[in-house]
């Protein structure tokens, strides 16, 4: 919906004196032209809309645009100033009326000057008051203005008549054309892409995806590194896990090393405990049977003796085995030496009594004792053979001592034999007695004998099965090492494996120790591992930056692209309106480039139908180029240009064979165009416009022509500009 | 200003059309669902730069779009 | 010759032995140490008496080989000197005067030459009935009859016990 300049109104502004009533120009769609000679007021058309939207006022005097407050002095018309009295307050103002599709509005900006000096172009001679801006709006229906109170939006119809980025465009005093588009400056086709496309969008979007692609690429190599740290952290938990392994295995294989020693230390021992008591064993058994042995060899032996004597048993006098059978011998013997004695002692008889008659026989009778005894029964004073005292000096004592004496008497006795062999037979009679005394009993000493023998041997039997059993039993304990073994070298070897045992024991406390730390550590080492693994790099962050660095390639692309495309519409537009612009130039021909220049800035070049650039051209065509391009940006305006073309035309600058190109174009191009020219101007004509003036209003898109007249001759304070409505 | 303009200009570029296999660019909107995962990233993008968020808390939406950290 | 010196004279005899028992000697004999399987006697002498007790029992009289086919070991008196067993076997021999050939009385009045024969038959007596026992006792090793147990030389005097002697009663009262 374009908005529609309705009226503008000026109330003791500049050259305009008198209420807003006095001073409205109606608008309509379509080409609007005031024609105004310098210092007509043209100027001040302008200076509404920049106060209208800039709250601004241009300086004509230093061409500096300054806020309206600051000299609103100087916008006060003369007049009004003058025909103010001190005290007195006078208005100024302007009110621009403009139709949307839907509303009309109305909008008023004022203030309140109060004289007070009297100096009236002094700016201390009077006390400024801003009105606030008064907006109405209505609806095409009601002719009635309704207020609109709310800032905001009173905000929002100012800046909907031209919106602030296309002012530049649509609303221009005449050298800024030369400002808006200069083409020395990259800014400035940029800025009209800009406005005409969303580049600034994009343009944001480029930073924005080229800064993400940024991040996303640092939180990539972050990860990595991350990832790298961790990979070397996770690398060196490994290595450590791995170093921590090698030992657990070298410490576990010594502790085994150990465990086998002691293992073999102990069964050692065991076995040599068990020796050991079977030793201990062996040794009772072997006490034992050092103790049986002797008895069997001393039994054994009393047997052997035993046996060995038992033949001698046949000479012994205490047994006379020898004698058996000679039971007889006694008798005979003693019936041999009586018979012998009979004779011996008859013989002796004879030659005693043949020698001594007197002499008694003294012959003793068997069994007298002989000179021991008798010495014995002297001594003893005692008589053996009747067992009766004979104490010395007793008859029997005296009988034994003549008894003694008469041995040896008997010595002297004479000869009677050759040979007294009586002794002879009487002494082995005698001294054979224990050989035949006991030759009854032998058979029973033979039966004893035996009996004693077997018992012997029944004993030493016995003797001997039990040594037997003991040496079985001492057998049966089973002895590692040869039988030989004595008891201390199997106390040293248990000594040792004890020995051994405690070292052992020692080595693998401590190893085990050992192996628990490092056990412990590996533990601890892969729990740390396991928290250090490296999970890839999230895949997200890569894909993050992929989409990232895309879009950002893209972003650029697409910003790029757009721009170019807004370039080339440009061009198009450009041309085309370039084309309307000179259309009635003779020189018309060629075309407007848009070229890129090594700094990015774009040239306009105009080629020539031959393809030669065409340069230095005049000012005129310089306008008009720039007026293309400006043109072109309306046209290339995605949504219609709907805003009003507030313009200075410096026509003479463009030439005559342009102006009816530009105001045709205008025509075209803006809804509604409000141009001011001077240049039509002829002060002489009726009409007060120039032949060129006349034509151009002639054309069907010209619908209004004002020309501003200052009243001529007067004092300053006097100007006022007066209108004449041509169409 | 059309967002969806905006990114179908970007996104129409042929090496991204090509690696994500976006066949109608014209189809494609700032507002779910969206087509793919760089079309939802752009759209973010557009979308709260348009609201004016600052680019670190555009950034972090973008990140959460993958469930990064 | 008082009987001290007769009885020395006997005393001072050293019998002999056939050489030919030998053998048996050393077999059943332990003189020194040989130990044999057979029961032994100590000394010779013992197997002697045994011998001639033997040979007196079983009415076993043998004649010596010449004199150079014999052996003669020890004197009578040092046979079991501390013991009587030589006036038992005297009492023995003098018993059996009539066999050897002399009167007991006869003796008191004979020189000593006739003395010393006497002895010496008193000797071969000895001799001779042991040489019968040896022979005896050899005949049973030869046959193998020899009893293998220390009462082997019992057992062999023991045998024909009565008969042997009721024998020589028989003899003596002739």
């Amino acid at each position: 919906m374009a908005s529609i300049i309705n009226s503008i109104s000026f109330k003791n502004f500049f050259n305009y004196f008198g209420e807003f009533e006095d001073t409205r120009y109606d608008f309509e769609e379509g080409v609007n032209i005031i024609v105004a000679d310098n210092g007509a007021g043209k100027s001040k058309f302008f200076n509404a809309f920049l106060w209208l939207f800039y709250d601004q006022i241009l300086d004509s005097d230093d061409k500096i645009k300054k806020g309206v407050k600051d000299i609103a002095v100087k916008i006060i018309s003369d007049k009004a100033k003058n025909e103010t009295p001190i005290g007195d307050s006078v208005e100024t103002g302007i009110q621009i009326e403009y139709s949307t599709g839907r509303w009309k509005y109305q909008i008023i900006k004022s203030f309140r000057a109060t004289r007070i000096r009297e100096n009236i172009t002094s700016f201390d001679s009077w006390q400024i008051v801003m009105n606030d801006v008064e907006v109405n709006q209505t609806d095409h229906i009601l002719p009635r203005y309704k207020p609109v109170f709310d800032a905001e939006e009173k905000n929002n119809v100012i800046k909907q008549l031209i919106l602030p980025n296309l002012r530049q465009y649509s609303f221009f005093q005449g050298e800024e054309v030369d400002s808006i588009i200069d083409f020395g400056k990259k800014s400035s086709i940029e800025d009209a892409v800009r406005t005409l496309t969303d580049i600034s969008k994009y343009e944001s979007l480029v930073l924005l995806t080229k800064s993400f692609k940024l991040k996303a690429e640092r939180d990539l190599n972050r990860q990595v590194d991350l990832n790298d740290a961790q990979n070397d952290r996770f690398k060196k938990a490994n290595e450590i896990k791995a170093e921590l392994e090698k030992n657990y295995e070298l410490e576990t294989t010594k502790l085994k090393e150990f465990k086998n020693l002691y293992e073999a230390a102990e069964k050692e021992k065991n076995e040599l405990e068990e020796n050991f008591s079977n030793a201990e064993r062996r040794n009772e058994f072997d006490i034992k049977i050092k103790e049986q042995n002797r008895k069997v060899n001393e039994v054994g032996e009393e047997y052997s003796k035993f046996l060995e004597t038992l033949n001698s048993r046949f000479f012994d006098g205490n047994f006379s085995w020898i004698s058996l059978g000679f039971e007889n011998i006694e008798a005979e013997f003693q019936h041999k030496i009586q018979k012998f004695r009979e004779v011996h002692y008859e013989k002796k008889a004879l030659k005693n009594i043949s020698n001594n008659p007197n002499k008694q026989f003294h012959f003793l009778p068997l069994d007298s004792p002989d000179s021991v005894s008798l010495k014995n029964m002297i001594e003893k004073e005692h008589c053996f053979v009747c067992d009766r005292e004979a104490k010395e000096g007793s008859h029997a004592h005296n009988h034994f001592i003549k008894l003694k004496n008469r041995a040896v008497d008997s010595k002297k006795d004479i000869d009677f034999v050759k040979s007294n062999l009586e002794g002879f037979f009487g002494g082995l009679q005698i001294n054979a007695q224990p050989f035949y005394n006991k030759i009854a009993s032998i058979e029973d000493s033979i039966l004893k004998t035996r009996e004693k023998e077997i018992a012997l041997n029944e004993r030493l039997t016995k003797l001997k099965k039990e040594l037997k059993f003991l040496k079985d039993q001492k057998k049966d304990i089973l002895i590692s090492g040869t039988e030989d073994e004595n008891s201390q070298s199997i106390i040293n070897r248990y000594k040792g494996s004890i020995k051994r045992m405690e070292q052992s024991s020692i080595q693998i406390e401590r190893l085990e120790g050992i192996t628990k730390r490092i056990y412990d550590s590996i533990k601890n080492t892969e729990k740390e591992i396991a928290s250090l693994v490296p999970s890839d790099i999230p895949e997200g962050y890569l894909l993050h930056f992929n989409l990232c660095s895309d879009l950002a390639e893209a972003t650029v692309k697409a910003k790029e692209r757009v721009f170019d495309n807004m370039v080339n519409l440009l061009e198009q537009y450009a041309n085309e309106h370039f084309q309307n612009l000179i259309k009635y130039n003779e020189l018309a021909g060629g075309h407007l480039k848009f070229d890129k220049t090594p700094s990015g800035a774009i040239e306009f070049n105009y080629i020539d139908n031959k393809g030669n650039l065409v340069s230095g051209a005049a000012e005129g065509f310089q306008r008009m180029k720039k007026f293309s391009v400006v043109m072109a940006v309306i046209s290339a305006n995605t949504n219609k240009y709907n805003y009003p073309l507030l313009a200075d035309a410096p026509l003479s600058a463009f030439g005559s064979a342009f102006t009816e190109g530009f105001f045709e174009a205008t025509g075209k191009v803006f809804p509604q165009s409000i141009i001011l020219v001077n240049d039509l101007y002829d002060k002489d004509d009726e009409m007060k416009i120039n032949e060129l003036g006349k034509k151009i209003i002639k054309g069907d898109l010209v619908k209004r022509v004002y020309v501003n007249q200052v009243t001529e001759g007067v004092e300053q304070v006097e100007l006022v500009t007066t209108k004449i409505k041509l169409k | 200003m059309d967002r969806n303009q905006i990114l179908r200009e970007i996104i129409s570029d042929k090496k991204i059309c090509e690696q994500h296999k976006i066949k109608d660019v014209q189809t494609l909107t700032t507002t779910p669902p969206y087509y793919n995962k760089i079309v939802e990233v752009m759209s973010v993008i557009i979308n709260e730069n348009d609201n004016n968020l600052s680019e670190t808390q555009i950034y972090r939406k973008i990140k959460n779009l993958h469930n990064l950290a | 010759m008082t009987s001290q010196e007769f009885k020395n004279t006997i005393l001072i005899k050293s019998p002999h032995y056939a050489n030919s028992r030998i053998p048996l000697i050393q077999l059943l004999a332990n003189k020194g140490s040989k130990k044999s399987e057979y029961s032994q006697f100590g000394p010779i002498y013992e197997l002697y008496i045994y011998a001639f007790m033997l040979g007196i029992k079983k009415n076993l009289r043998l004649p010596l080989p010449p004199r150079s086919l014999t052996t003669e070991f020890a004197k009578i008196g040092t046979w079991k000197r501390d013991s009587s067993l030589v006036d038992f076997l005297l009492m023995i021999v003098f018993t059996r005067s009539e066999e050897i050939g002399f009167e007991w009385n006869d003796l008191e009045e004979m020189e000593d030459a006739e003395l010393n024969s006497v002895i010496s038959k008193i000797i071969v007596f000895i001799e001779e009935y042991a040489n019968g026992g040896l022979e005896y006792l050899h005949g049973l090793l030869d046959k193998g009859e020899l009893e293998n147990s220390h009462y082997m030389f019992i057992d062999l005097y023991k045998e024909n016990l009565q008969d042997t002697i009721s024998k020589s009663v028989k003899q003596n009262r002739l």
